[in-house]
């Protein structure tokens, strides 16, 4: 087992590209994705209607080490600041097989 | 006005399917089309008109006539966001008057395809060349309203977009909009309708044209569920945004009416312009606007233009404007 930072991200799907991008920028080259996720917060209701991804949310599960965490905090921040979205940030153990 | 136009427009199956879906969201029924259902509908009804502009236009040819229609469809693309965003910034922050101009300088593909529609029931000829002005029509104004948020942005000393992480340059978003999957699909399909033979068209008749005003039908009560729901989040918007929804419409519509007379634009293509001008985007723009613009309130520009402009532009505004275009056009 090895110490892990667990992010799981909810940002607007259009965002998408952007955040996978940023994230490859910053050395984290795996994810787990989700498209088509609802919900409401702080920008409305999100309830995936309609003919484009305008209403639709997706969610990224990321496992990364703590130093790689740390790299991308600060830009994390930011981009959910100007796209929307949230972070949630758990410690986790990873099964090393 | 002729009442006999507006009132045949009303019980129009199309229109009284739309009226459908409203109801059912008011009664609160569980109506519900897929949403990739919806897609399909929407994709199918792009590949039909854009088929069928090709194939018209490569029988009727360019002339300078047709080149002047386009330069008006663009110059009204990049007039209509430019003055509706300084009329909106007196009630609406930065980020929500640029989306909205941008929305509104875009079009509606849906009200016109509503609109050849119209005019087919009227046995009023328009030009296959009006599916390219559509398409013209698309990115201009989210160029405008990108531009007059950016400017606007170093004015008020808010920090520039392209510095922060995630941000997205207007090269970017205006790529975006053109390969949306909307745009892509008519292009194509008007580029193939030029190219193609008449009789390989003709094959594809029972799929592009028999069945077309059923799928038109069952899109708009798609619609009318769309617009329904979205008409919710409109009970918290101002007075100011409901009467811009149906006002600047009419407005962009005369604008694009006397030009059609000045320019002497034939019935059937005016009334498209015409349709084209009033319209607002509630596909590719509002895209768009949540990757540029994500501060924007996607809450108040949709509604706006999907649960007030849409359904007064098929309703009222199509016959109205047909008639007006009636009385002052040969």
């Amino acid at each position: 087992m090895q110490a892990y930072k667990k992010l799981e991200i909810i940002i607007p799907k259009l965002e998408s590209r952007l955040l996978v991008k940023l994230l490859q920028n910053n050395g984290i080259k795996g994810y787990s994705y989700w498209g088509g996720v609802r919900g409401s917060g702080d920008r409305g209701l999100q309830d995936g209607e309609g003919l484009s991804d305008t209403f639709v949310n997706a969610c990224f599960v990321i496992a990364c080490s703590e130093e790689d965490f740390n790299r991308i905090k600060e830009k994390l921040r930011a981009f959910l600041s100007e796209a929307g979205g949230v972070c949630m940030v758990s410690d986790v153990n990873w099964l090393i097989h | 006005m002729n009442l006999e136009i507006l009132l045949n427009n009303f019980i129009n199956p199309t229109i009284l399917f739309f009226f459908l879906g409203l109801f059912a969201v008011w009664v609160r029924s569980d109506l519900a089309i897929p949403s990739q259902v919806s897609k399909f509908l929407s994709y199918y009804l792009l590949f039909c008109i854009g088929l069928k502009g090709g194939a018209e236009l490569s029988h009727s040819g360019l002339n300078a006539h047709i080149f002047i229609v386009l330069a008006i469809a663009v110059v009204m693309a990049l007039l209509v966001p430019l003055y509706s965003f300084f009329i909106l910034r007196r009630r609406f922050n930065l980020f929500d008057s640029a989306a909205i101009a941008a929305t509104y300088g875009s079009v509606s593909a849906v009200t016109f395809i509503t609109a050849i529609n119209f005019l087919q029931e009227n046995e009023a000829p328009f030009g296959g060349y009006m599916v390219a002005a559509m398409a013209l029509m698309e990115a201009p104004a989210i160029i405008v309203g990108l531009v007059l948020a950016d400017m606007y942005r170093q004015k008020e000393a808010q920090p520039p977009k392209g510095e922060e992480p995630g941000a997205s340059s207007i090269r970017m978003v205006v790529r975006e909009a053109m390969a949306n999957g909307s745009v892509v699909l008519i292009m194509g399909s008007f580029v193939i309708g030029i190219v193609s033979s008449d009789s390989s068209v003709a094959t594809l008749a029972p799929f592009t044209q028999d069945i077309f005003k059923g799928m038109l039908a069952f899109f708009l009560l798609d619609m009318g569920l769309l617009a329904g729901r979205r008409l919710s989040a409109l009970r918290q918007a101002s007075g100011f945004a409901l009467r811009f929804s149906v006002l600047v419409p009419m407005a962009n519509a005369s604008i694009a009416i006397g030009l059609a007379y000045l320019l002497q634009v034939d019935k059937g293509d005016a009334l498209l312009l015409t349709v084209l001008c009033a319209s607002a985007s509630y596909i590719a723009v509002p895209a768009a606007m949540r990757i540029s613009l994500p501060k924007a309130n996607a809450g108040l520009y949709v509604p706006m233009s999907l649960a007030i402009t849409f359904p007064f532009n098929i309703v009222l505004g199509i016959p109205l404007y047909y008639y007006i275009l009636n009385q002052i056009l040969s």
